[in-house]
């Protein structure tokens, strides 16, 4: 059994495909995998050589066998997958019979969602389909050149999904450390770890002796078997052509020390030959070098891991609708930018994790918890805690995190525990086990119990330790002061008795008393002391946020007090800010963002709201248009001027109701397949100044959701935009299928390639040419 | 960095208010620090009427390049981009300071040109011709796909085109230039001087018109 020897006996893998095509014939822009079918012997030739010089594993000559890349290919990418691995069947039969054959998977070719247009059940399915093509006739699958970690995810969940085979996983990282898409080796290992796969590296784009930082960092990090598939040295271009230039003997002798530390699987990508793999048996001990890892408990992004080393990791609370009416209605009314904005001042102020919740009676609450997260992603590097009492949005929301999860929570119940592991086990998250049952226990003891309760329970389902952290649970003083010290007891009782992490809600300790910031930043610095590791608080409170950081200088976290020392000398030296002598109207026209908010209130103490709209408001903003339209202001003023006036009637809005005074509402999206929407960005943020209400769908949105928004909102106008001609095609599309379902509002279209005589062509009712034009036009119709 | 084509951008048509200056600078730094430049190329051979990539037995519909490429008997094809972390800063900027999302914006079109161009530097191209990308003027924007595939863009340097055409990252571009034919860089050898909005409101990219 293959399983069986990974990690124990030392295998070797083959070498690169395409460098041996290419001396085989392959002409730049051929596709290799047509070698299959129109010529098998070149395929089996070269396996063979490689079976010859010692090679356990040939991978099938599948690179790019996917149905998205071999839309190109004059065949099916079926019949060229299914000759890849008949031909590998011959070779191996004819050579060497014991010898496995891999299903070679690369990367897809197209950047998945936020960022990309491909979706995460569209990569499942592409990979899920090359899986059940051959299952049954491989050994293994091989992930490999693999640059996003996303990518890698949907493709251990198809193959595990799709077959009981064993799964490589090899990434590509570059010079900087990170793959192409950011992810550095730590939050590779964490995530696949986490995911489960027999055995991961790295291969491609570097040399043996180039990848050495990285790969002694997924050797002390990974406790699965690792491979290494480098290069034949650093690539060098010679007219335009790519040569490598490091001897079979040389990358031997470089492979020798990896081999000494502990890598389990050999062998090589571009540029080596089967003199490489040859050379490669020869020097190779028979047995793998064990290795002693050190196990932590770590939680990812796709481009961040948080290492619980002992330090304070201080997780934002504030992405939670409990007790917060603008989240709640944000939430309801699907405006998620406004919590893609708490999660990014969250960031700012240094938190990192951020919780999320999303629950509230009424929502679809794993619908709106993956796209939530989905557009926190976009932008926000910290790994993220995946708060809900529901398994079904945490099984959602676990699926379609790009990373490795921090999920909140299981408790003592075996019922609740029955439901969450399997999901903890199968993504590879981290959890969170709450000391209750049917109520809170008062005593340390009693919550210690259940701690281990949990973890007890948890190991039964392959969850190690180190993937658990025991919440102590805050008590309320002004309710249970007698048993606030049991939390604190608890803590270290939990500490010392099972070696694991915690983590305590803080601010729950001061419900229902005066000056609450008091009180939760005492309890915090008695909670650290006992040893707390993750508060969950507001990073927006800079006292508690200072208390830990004065927490890390004191316990030597915080080495030389660096951190300290930048952050706190800022303090001191921060001015207050200067409130200038400008006028609101002059704010408005001069962008004075910062200030604007607190000039709104001034005048609002001696004039009426609707007087500070339409006498100061509503005139400046015309005088900043009229600028714009004479070129005497540019567009970033004009959009800084748009900004600060929507900040200004944010003021005035909470003052009294101006739902009436809002116009439209409107509707606007970036079209189907395309993903450049600052331009449709820069005229909604211009029509928000000018009273508009602006329902923002975002961008690449499906034809189809565009028709039901239109249902759902009854807009008064509908706006589109695309960047290209390619994507043009796609209004076209929507503006049918909103004109087919009945949709009468009127349809007005923008972006870099649209003219007037476009818009007519696709049967838009209106175009505009920039923002202002947007504006004017609108004016005029609503 | 050349502050005059990234107000150019960002249809300026007059002096740069100090604000704006300042934030120009402050994107500058910030763009420089986040870009991941990567670059390829591949070296073609060329053959006229109809203009053709040999290798690739790849026709170039297109009357500015038959125009521009006549002397030309090779061409080098580059790729490059800036990465994916400027796109998701430029998302980042969207949601809290759209006005720092379009200067951002700006200014890494312009540090893109600018990579590439120090980039071309690098490869002693003798006599050449500007860099053309499919999709300006007459040259078609299909020719991206042939050639990123060629290239490998996607696995050298991380660019995908999306279904729908698009680079990603955003900040990516590929170039053909012909070599041992030279074309001055003015206003009016550009294949754009007809419907060029920068011409329009007066102002020339080139020191010659």
């Amino acid at each position: 059994m293959l399983r069986e020897r990974l990690g124990k006996e030392l295998l070797v893998f083959d070498g690169g495909m395409g460098t041996q095509l290419q001396e085989e014939g392959l002409k730049a822009g051929q596709i290799p995998e047509e070698y299959n079918i129109e010529h098998p012997e070149i395929i089996m030739n070269i396996h063979k050589r490689y079976l010859e010089a010692g090679a356990d594993f040939i991978t099938t000559n599948t690179f790019g066998c996917n149905p998205l890349k071999m839309q190109e290919s004059q065949y099916c990418y079926c019949d060229l997958l299914k000759a890849a691995v008949k031909n590998a069947k011959q070779a191996r039969d004819e050579v060497n019979p014991n010898a496995y054959i891999v299903l070679d998977i690369g990367p897809i070719g197209q950047l998945l969602e936020p960022l990309g247009t491909l979706t995460f059940d569209e990569a499942y399915e592409i990979i899920a389909s090359q899986v059940l093509l051959v299952k049954d006739e491989v050994d293994a699958v091989l992930l490999e050149t693999m640059t996003s970690l996303y990518e890698v995810k949907a493709g251990i969940l198809a193959i595990k999904e799709k077959s009981d085979l064993p799964i490589f996983v090899t990434m590509t990282f570059e010079d900087n450390g990170r793959t192409l898409t950011g992810s550095d080796p730590i939050t590779f290992v964490n995530v696949v770890e986490g995911l489960g796969v027999d055995a991961l590296g790295v291969n491609c784009s570097l040399g043996p002796h180039e990848l050495k930082p990285i790969i002694d960092e997924i050797l002390e990090t990974s406790s699965t078997p690792v491979l290494i598939q480098p290069n034949a040295g650093l690539p060098v271009l010679k007219n335009g052509q790519t040569c490598y230039e490091v001897t079979s003997q040389d990358y031997a002798q470089s492979m020798i020390e990896y081999m000494q530390k502990g890598v389990s699987i050999v062998g090589g990508c571009c540029g080596t030959t089967p003199d490489f793999i040859q050379a490669l048996n020869r020097v190779k001990p028979t047995y793998v070098t064990p290795r002693h890892v050190k196990k932590y408990t770590r939680v990812s992004s796709q481009n961040q891991t948080v290492t619980f080393r002992g330090q304070i990791v201080v997780c934002g609370e504030r992405l939670n609708p409990t007790g917060k009416k603008k989240l709640k209605a944000a939430l309801k009314e699907e405006r998620y930018d406004e919590c893609v904005v708490e999660g990014i001042k969250q960031q700012q102020a240094g938190a990192d994790i951020l919780d999320v919740n999303v629950g509230l009676p009424g929502i679809d609450e794993p619908a709106t918890m993956k796209k939530v997260i989905q557009l926190l992603q976009e932008v926000i590097n910290l790994p993220l805690q995946i708060d809900s009492s529901s398994p079904e949005a945490i099984e959602k929301a676990c699926r379609y995190y790009n990373g490795k999860p921090l999920i909140n929570s299981v408790n003592g119940k075996d019922k609740v525990m029955e439901a969450i592991f399997p999901i903890v086990k199968k993504y590879g998250g981290v959890v969170i086990g709450l000391t209750l049952e049917d109520g809170i226990p008062l005593y340390a003891e009693e919550r210690l119990a259940i701690a281990k309760k949990i973890v007890h329970k948890a190991a039964t389902y392959g969850i190690e330790k180190e993937n658990i952290i025991i919440d102590c649970l805050t008590l309320t003083a002004s309710a249970q002061q007698k048993e606030v010290q049991e939390t604190l007891k608890a803590l270290q009782l939990v500490k010392q008795e099972l070696g694991v992490h915690t983590v305590l809600g803080v601010s729950n300790v001061s419900f229902g008393l005066p000056n609450r910031p008091l009180l939760n930043r005492t309890f915090l610095t008695l909670a650290m002391q006992s040893g707390l590791d993750l508060p969950i608080i507001n990073p927006l409170d800079q006292q508690l946020m200072d208390t830990i950081d004065a927490y890390n200088v004191l316990y030597h976290f915080d080495k030389d007090s660096v951190h300290y020392i930048s952050k706190q000398s800022q303090v001191q030296n921060t001015q207050p800010l200067s409130t200038s002598s400008f006028s609101l109207e002059e704010m408005i026209i001069h962008g004075l963002k910062e200030e604007v908010k607190a000039k709104t209130k001034e005048v609002l103490e001696t004039r009426d709201a609707m007087d500070v709209i339409n006498g100061m408001i509503i005139p400046a903003l015309n005088q900043v248009g009229k600028d714009y339209e004479s070129n005497k202001i540019f567009l970033p003023q004009l959009i800084q001027s748009a900004e600060t006036t929507k900040l200004a009637f944010e003021v005035v809005k909470s003052t009294f109701s101006v739902d009436s005074q809002s116009k439209g509402p409107v509707m606007m999206c970036t079209v189907e397949g395309d993903i450049h929407d600052i331009g449709k960005n820069i005229v909604k943020v211009v029509l928000e100044s000018y009273g508009y209400q602006v329902i923002d769908l975002g961008k690449d949105v499906k034809v189809e959701n565009v028709v039901e928004a239109y249902h759902r909102y009854q807009p008064k106008m509908i706006g589109l935009s695309a960047l290209m001609t390619t994507t043009v095609v796609n209004m076209k599309r929507t503006i049918d299928a909103l004109h087919a379902d009945g949709c009468v509002c009127p349809i007005w279209v923008g972006g870099a390639v649209l003219t007037q005589e476009i818009a007519d062509e696709i049967g838009a009712d209106y175009y505009s040419e920039d923002a202002m034009a947007s504006v004017t036009l609108l004016n005029s119709l609503l | 960095m050349n502050k005059r084509a990234i107000l150019q951008y960002l249809q300026y048509y007059s002096d740069v208010d100090e604000k704006t200056e300042n934030l120009i600078d402050e994107c500058i730094l910030e763009v420089k620090q986040l870009a991941q430049f990567k670059a390829i190329y591949q070296k073609f051979s060329l053959t006229h009427q109809p203009l053709k990539i040999q290798e690739l037995d790849l026709l170039c519909e297109s009357q500015d390049l038959e125009f521009y490429f006549k002397d030309c008997q090779e061409c080098f094809v580059i790729a490059c981009t800036l990465g994916i972390q400027i796109d998701r800063q430029t998302k980042l900027y969207e949601h809290i300071d759209m006005t720092k999302a379009v200067v951002f914006d700006a200014v890494s079109s312009r540090y893109l040109e600018e990579c590439c161009d120090a980039y071309e530097d690098t490869l002693n191209l003798g006599i050449h011709t500007f860099r053309f990308a499919p999709g300006y003027g007459d040259l078609p924007l299909a020719l991206n796909q042939p050639l990123s595939r060629v290239l490998q863009i996607d696995k050298k340097i991380g660019v995908s085109i999306s279904q729908g055409g698009l680079f990603v990252p955003m900040k990516s571009m590929l170039g053909i230039i012909g070599l041992g034919s030279q074309v001055e860089k003015s206003c009016l050898s550009c294949v754009r001087k007809e419907n060029c909005v920068l011409r329009k409101g007066g102002q020339r990219c080139y020191v010659r018109d």
